[in-house]
């Protein structure tokens, strides 16, 4: 299984040169030097400001796991390494290549993506898409450039589906945002090989606000993967994504993503998808790094016959918070949605899921099933559950189905006397709770889930 | 090849064994019988060392070897064998590549290059035919959902690529229809040779229609109480346990 090389330690920082990197703290001089840098139309420079005001006037969460050693005036929130997009690995900075290469991207590249894109602090460094899909209308692109190259696309859909209402956290997005994906697979294209973009946060103190665009139109497929990774500092960091997806008539898509942030990093994101008429929403994540996690992508369901599958694990070890979850809104009526969560908890460490399930009047005849399924080891371990579910009609139906506990020893004691020793068996168990998971992943992914399964959670 | 010497195990701080003397010899086949609470699959279990029985005193000695404080792995790597009365199922594990492990493990302990999975699959195939284990079961996760016939067979198939020499069966007639018992006691029996021992434990007389014991001892509270040939076996048929 374990095929992939890994050559440094993802955690590892990276020594590289930067054009451009703002003090730290958030004021309007800052939003409106990232948007100058980046040449913005007017209306994004205008859109960015009104977050910030947004942002200013609301307030932290008042749920969920405490946010008070985050100090959003020691953030460094914008920087970035060159002003060039490279489209061969040649062109880009050696040491953020090799960065790239340990991370397996390269590899994977030639093997079997479609495209990749690689973000480096605030800016895309690289970004590919195979020959026969751009021919065919697929646009996959750094959304900075996207906007330059596709402003109206850009334009009718950016932060439509997050609202910078939404929470402070979305707000602060949008004002400073940078970076990421957008990709466009126009009517009835099927791109059969996964598309790529991996966000790599580097420096201490940096925040993260890479913005994912996606659009999937009428009848086409598609499955894109995202990858995270920082280097430990022992300093806060912050990474306040968003994904925004918009699923159209009859189409499929798979969102999935891996997050290793460092130790010291809080993972604030935000992903929604808008799933029209028949059309199908996959989300698959892992979340194995950073102090703290609050993720619940959310689903949309707003015409007849949307669906949407959520598959989540989370890794919570010492000093770890993964406060993750899913949420759907049934919005049309004949739509169904799947969440299965499975989370492993170790050291002290507090898993959570967090879920919200709302079937409104009109989505008659809706099915819901969420499932939860949580290990414990060590006994100074926590997991919680918190499934809200409202129902506002007498012809739908959810289930929720939870457990929660320790690796069983009844089954350690199985495999032992099999030959099995017994830390190879307690890792043979907790990779086969993940496996409905880990499956859905590409391998690298995979690897790397039941690499960590093995280094951070076998005693 | 087996030597128990006055064991005394507890299980939750209450005494389980209370001093079991038990003797096989390589070639035999030795049943143990007795009512349900006896001790019988507790001492299965302290043999192949489940840690939840604690050992007070007494030896387990296996080739010469005490292995009373030996873990469970190296004591199935030695060549004990466990056919466990309720199977654990492992979710997420499929069964061939669970297999392979076993059988890589049990090959990196007998010093002896491991199977291609090329070869490995055919040799299970060929196993599998002769326990009829349905091979769609190879894709699945170990015994999950699984009836407790076919859990039964699985483990007798990870018997035959464990090739261990002292072979545990603790109740392997429960769940099983009439029709399976014989097939899996025929698969038994052929594996079984002078170098090899059993011990069978079994509330009910009816494996033993099947696999013919060399020697039947009757286990109550906690002691081996009584051993002879099988015509004990008769004994207790006709006045149940209570009443040697």
């Amino acid at each position: 299984m374990n095929n992939v090389k890994i050559k440094k330690n993802i955690h590892q920082i990276d020594e590289v040169e930067y054009s451009k990197k703002f003090k730290k703290g958030l004021s309007k001089a800052v939003v409106e030097s990232v948007s100058a840098d980046k040449k913005e139309p007017q209306w994004m420079l205008e859109h960015r400001l009104e977050c910030l005001q947004i942002f200013n006037e609301l307030e932290l969460p008042k749920w969920g796991p405490t946010l008070s050693d985050l100090n959003l005036n020691e953030i460094v929130y914008y920087a970035k390494t060159s002003d060039a997009k490279a489209r061969k690995w040649e062109d880009v900075p050696v040491e953020i290549k090799d960065t790239f290469d340990a991370l397996g991207i390269l590899q994977a590249e030639a093997k079997y993506l479609s495209g990749v894109g690689a973000q480096f602090e605030s800016t895309v460094v690289y970004h590919k898409l195979k020959k026969e899909l751009e021919d065919r209308g697929v646009i996959f692109l750094d959304l900075d450039s996207a906007l330059r190259s596709h402003e109206e696309i850009v334009k009718k859909y950016f932060m439509k589906c997050i609202s910078p209402r939404l929470h402070k956290f979305a707000a602060l997005h949008g004002a400073v945002w940078s970076g990421g994906t957008f990709l466009y697979v126009p009517k009835g294209v099927k791109i059969v090989d996964p598309l790529q973009a991996y966000f790599r946060m580097n420096s201490a103190n940096m925040g993260q606000f890479e913005h994912t665009l996606i659009v999937v139109e009428e009848g086409a497929e598609a499955h894109y993967i995202e990858g995270c990774s920082a280097p430990r500092w022992g300093v806060n960091s912050l990474h306040a994504g968003c994904v925004e997806v918009y699923v159209e008539k009859s189409a499929h898509f798979r969102y999935s993503s891996v997050e290793n942030w460092s130790r010291d990093a809080y993972n604030l994101n935000t992903k929604r998808a808008i799933i029209k008429k028949d059309a199908h929403m996959e989300w698959v994540g892992g979340n194995f790094g950073s102090q703290v996690t609050m993720l619940y992508p959310c689903s949309v369901l707003v015409e007849p016959g949307a669906s949407a599958d959520h598959l989540g694990v989370a890794f919570a070890g010492r000093g770890q918070n993964q406060d993750t979850g899913a949420k759907v809104i049934h919005a049309a009526p004949n739509t169904s949605s799947n969440v299965v969560s499975k989370s492993i908890t170790r050291n002290g460490g507090i898993s959570t899921y967090r879920g919200e399930v709302i079937i409104l009047p009109v989505a008659r005849n809706s099915i819901s099933n969420v499932k939860c399924d949580a290990i414990m080891l060590g006994d100074n371990s926590e997991s919680n559950t918190y499934p809200k579910i409202k129902i506002e009609n007498n012809t739908s139906s959810v289930t929720h189905e939870a457990t929660a506990g320790k690796l069983n020893e009844t089954d350690i004691f199985y495999l032992t006397s099999r030959g099995i020793n017994e830390s190879a068996a307690r890792s043979l168990i907790l990779n086969g709770f993940i496996n409905p998971i880990a499956k859905e992943l590409p391998l690298e992914y995979a690897v790397e889930m039941n690499r960590m399964v093995e280094l951070e959670l076998i005693a | 090849m087996l030597k128990i010497k006055n064991l005394k195990v507890n299980i939750e701080n209450k005494e389980i064994l209370k001093g079991v003397i038990l003797n096989i010899k390589e070639g035999e086949i030795i049943c143990i019988m007795g009512p349900n609470g006896s001790g019988k699959s507790s001492l299965a279990s302290t043999i192949m060392g489940n840690q939840k029985y604690r050992v007070k005193s007494g030896e387990i000695i296996y080739k010469k070897n005490i292995i009373t404080k030996t873990s469970v792995n190296h004591r199935a790597s030695a060549g004990i064998f466990l056919a466990h009365q309720n199977p654990s199922e492992i979710f997420g594990v499929d069964l061939i590549s669970y297999l392979f492990e076993i059988h890589k493990g049990y090959s990196k302990a007998k010093n002896i290059k491991a199977l291609s999975v090329f070869d490995f699959n055919e040799k299970v195939k060929v196993y599998m035919k002769d326990l009829q284990i349905d091979d769609e079961f190879l894709q699945r996760s170990l015994n999950f959902g699984l009836s407790g016939g076919e859990k039964k067979k699985i483990e007798i198939l990870q018997m035959l690529i464990l090739q261990p020499e002292l072979i545990i069966l603790d109740e392997i007639d429960s769940g099983l229809d009439v029709d399976a018992l014989k097939l899996i006691a025929r698969v038994i029996n052929k594996y079984f040779d002078a170098k090899k021992a059993i011990l069978i434990i079994t509330h009910s007389k009816k494996i033993l229609s099947y696999i013919k014991p060399t020697r039947v001892a009757i286990m109550k509270d906690g002691r081996i109480q009584k051993s002879g040939d099988s015509s004990l076996v008769a004994l207790i048929e006709k006045k149940g346990f209570n009443n040697e």
